[in-house]
């Protein structure tokens, strides 16, 4: 059992612990820190600019197959209800909230049915996107 | 920590500025491989620690820049790097007990100086508090947050590893 330290021996003690000499990073270990955060650098800016030019092309795409959509394509009544989003940019638009609904209806037809055979939906029913 | 309250350096982190972050690292560099050192108990653990620790960092520099106490941060990143590596250690050595130690196993490594040969007679736990008390600079609040364990525990810990240090140094550090 170690008997108590007074203050004095206390601080004399904390002030030898802080004057004692570091540990000194070598040139190499400087070098490895300043390699890895370059290389994780260039790894972020590749990301990001992977995933701009998937997001420019999910946007073309998605762009592309609403214009290929049939002008008079078959939009029930009950999809062209507009929501409460829709309703509210048609009438900062001054346009009928029902353009925008059909809009909705067939964007979300042109993205989402090519993909319903592999989420294991009957690909024969157009999916639809209520918005909320 | 570098310029710990200066918003326009944290900017400068935070963006992954490179320059920012050398001066950072330059800054740093030291007081974290003191600590690693007796986290690990191993020089060359304790460099791959400290550069797993300044890229963990950078990787996380939305949180650490934004951090109350940066230091406290990055101090708190090295002891949860330095406890994996010393877990995998471990795991390796229990896996093949005859095994020759790995390199940058060097416990064995002789201390330069008495005070040194002192610290390394501490217990793990008693060395890892006053690694980050002396050497982190931190205080018994932040590093009582890093152990998980009262202050006043972290504080009584302390003292008891300098009472062990007067003993070694028969009195005179």
């Amino acid at each position: 059992m170690s008997t108590p330290l007074d203050e004095s021996e206390f601080a004399r003690l904390e002030r030898a612990l802080a004057a004692r000499p570091r540990a000194t990073p070598s040139r190499e270990l400087r070098l490895r820190i300043s390699s890895s955060l370059n290389a994780e650098s260039a790894r972020e800016r590749r990301a990001q600019w992977w995933s701009a030019a998937i997001a420019a092309l999910a946007f073309l795409a998605l762009n592309a197959a609403f214009e290929a959509a049939p002008a008079r394509a078959s939009v029930s009544a009950g999809e062209l209800e507009p929501t409460r989003a829709e309703a509210r940019l048609a009438a900062e638009l001054d346009i009928d909230p029902r353009q925008l609904a059909r809009r909705r209806v067939l964007a979300a037809r042109a993205l989402l049915t090519p993909l319903a055979p592999a989420l294991g939906v009957q690909s024969t029913t157009p999916w639809t996107a209520r918005g909320s | 920590m570098s310029h710990p309250h200066d918003s326009s350096f944290r900017a400068r982190l935070l963006a992954g500025l490179p320059d920012a972050w050398e001066d950072f690292v330059d800054a740093n560099a030291a007081a974290l491989l003191s600590t690693a050192r007796a986290l690990t108990n191993s020089r060359v653990n304790a460099e791959d620690a400290v550069q797993q620790t300044f890229l963990n960092l950078f990787r996380a520099r939305d949180s650490f820049a934004r951090a109350e106490r940066p230091r406290a941060y990055a101090f708190r990143v090295l002891h949860r790097v330095a406890g994996l590596m010393r877990a995998r250690r471990a795991h390796l050595e229990a896996l093949d007990e005859h095994r020759a130690p790995c390199a940058g196993h060097d416990e064995t490594a002789e201390p330069d100086s008495e005070l040194e040969r002192a610290l390394a007679t501490l217990s793990h736990e008693q060395r890892e508090v006053v690694a980050l008390k002396i050497d982190g600079e931190l205080t018994f609040a932040e590093i009582a947050a890093l152990l998980a364990i009262p202050a006043d525990t972290a504080a009584s810990r302390y003292r008891r590893a300098l009472e062990r240090l007067r003993e070694r140094l028969g009195g005179s550090p």
